[in-house]
């Protein structure tokens, strides 16, 4: 029996491996058009309340796609990426996912043309006073020519999210840290305002505002909006907030401004200090 | 009005606004293309880095001004089908760039190893217009010698790219 070496000194080891992409392999230059809308939905809604809708898909490919939905759950991750999954179960409290219905839940869409997909969405009597996410994600499939054809696989996932704020829950959140530091994986290069953001409440939110570097006169030597990214309830939750400054060595002071959709607007001031990259 | 501060953070209220409100967004993505629709890696020699590189880009359209849009890739299964002996992380998913027209803002994510969890290509904001990107990707096969070469059938595996506008 050869091993890996000898294999490979006599030439006779190709390693070959193919990634499908996201498209079909029947695809004039490879290529898939697919959209989605409206991408996000946010609705105030009340116990034993219905709401129903439409989300629009469109194919914009020169072949036809096949689409299969699913209900997913999802949370932001510690960098501020959205996960989803079929189910999360820290979300559970808060999670819309079981009171959503979808129809249909798996068609396929001709050249150039959309479907109208409709979701229903039944909030239980029970439900308490406060916030619940879900997503609705879409996911291309190989019809079945294209599936007997080569094995390649492909697959894009259009994902539409669902807030509903039940009732009148109060926000409730502050800025909990500040902090400035080098990007990840460019050390002294670029650097970021590290955010956290507090959710005590069981409402959502969307922080608004920003962030400035200044000098030790108080100069604003940088400033960045704030993303308007969802802090979900009952967590705390990181942003990263990349900054366009190259600070010199020596110390500066990192101003944040947020609102929080109280009728207020926090402000947090903290000491930084630049020291050379190791 | 509410004055809130934290036990080990100085946050001070420095203005009051009038309302706030919950709006239903129109924002959609449009025409997401992937070019090519194959990637290759074949190398004979497990020295090499075989690497490819992919083009992707699409439309956000109506969103609006300061809403996130990230996009997000992840291996449908933890082994090549084929392949079982290869694991996906075996991928190393690297963002190249992020070019934008029509506005808006995007940057690259830090290069990591593909797993079935999403892991961010790219992310960025909206301006609340169509904004169109161009995100080029390259996928390449770290740690060759790690792994049996094999020739037939090809070692498979399905990308799974999301777009989300949360």
């Amino acid at each position: 029996m050869s091993s890996y070496p000898e294999l490979h000194r006599r030439g006779i080891l190709t390693f070959r491996v193919v990634l499908a992409g996201l498209l079909w392999t029947g695809f004039a230059f490879g290529q898939v058009g697919l959209g989605l809308s409206p991408m996000r939905l946010e609705f105030t809604s009340r116990a034993g309340a219905v709401q129903t809708g439409s989300l629009t898909l469109r194919n914009e490919a020169e072949a036809p796609v096949r689409v299969r939905t699913e209900l997913l759950d999802f949370h932001l991750d510690a960098t501020a990426t959205p996960q989803f999954e079929t189910s999360f179960q820290q979300e559970a409290a808060y999670s819309c996912r079981n009171w959503l219905s979808i129809n249909p839940m798996e068609t396929e869409i001709s050249p150039r043309q959309s479907v109208q997909v409709r979701y229903t969405l039944r909030v239980p009597a029970e439900a308490a006073s406060r916030s619940f996410h879900c997503a609705v994600g879409f996911n291309s499939l190989p019809t079945a020519t294209q599936a007997r054809e080569s094995g390649i696989r492909a697959a894009v996932r259009m994902v539409a999210a669902f807030y509903v704020v039940v009732g009148e829950p109060a926000i409730e959140g502050e800025v909990s840290d500040v902090k400035f530091e080098p990007a990840s994986g460019s050390p002294g290069k670029h650097w970021q305002a590290v955010v956290t953001i507090r959710n005590w409440g069981h409402r959502y939110f969307r922080p608004n505002g920003g962030v400035e570097l200044l000098d030790s006169v108080g100069t604003v030597v940088g400033k960045t909006e704030f993303p308007a990214l969802p802090v979900l309830p009952n967590r705390s939750q990181r942003f990263l907030i990349p900054m366009e400054v190259k600070p010199a060595e020596g110390k500066y002071a990192l101003r944040t401004r947020v609102t929080i959709g109280t009728p207020e607007i926090q402000e947090a001031v903290v000491p930084v200090v630049v020291t050379p990259a190791p | 009005m509410a004055v809130r501060r934290p036990s080990n953070l100085a946050v001070r209220v420095v203005a009051t606004l009038l309302s706030c409100s919950l709006l239903l967004f129109g924002v959609s993505v449009k025409t997401f293309v992937a070019t090519p629709s194959t990637l290759s890696f074949s190398s004979s020699n497990p020295d090499s880095t075989p690497s490819s590189q992919a083009t992707l880009t699409y439309e956000i359209d109506g969103g609006a001004n300061g809403d996130a849009w990230t996009l997000t890739v992840s291996g449908s299964n933890s082994t090549f089908t084929n392949c079982s002996f290869l694991p996906v992380s075996a991928v190393r998913v690297t963002c190249a760039s992020v070019s934008i027209t029509g506005g808006g803002t995007g940057s690259c994510g830090s290069q990591f190893d593909l797993s079935t969890s999403p892991g961010t290509i790219a992310s960025g904001l909206q301006t609340g217009g169509s904004d169109f990107y161009t995100i080029l990707v390259n996928y390449s096969l770290i740690d060759a010698w790690k792994y049996q070469g094999k020739i037939s059938p090809s070692c498979l595996l399905t990308l799974n790219y999301t777009v989300a506008a949360y």
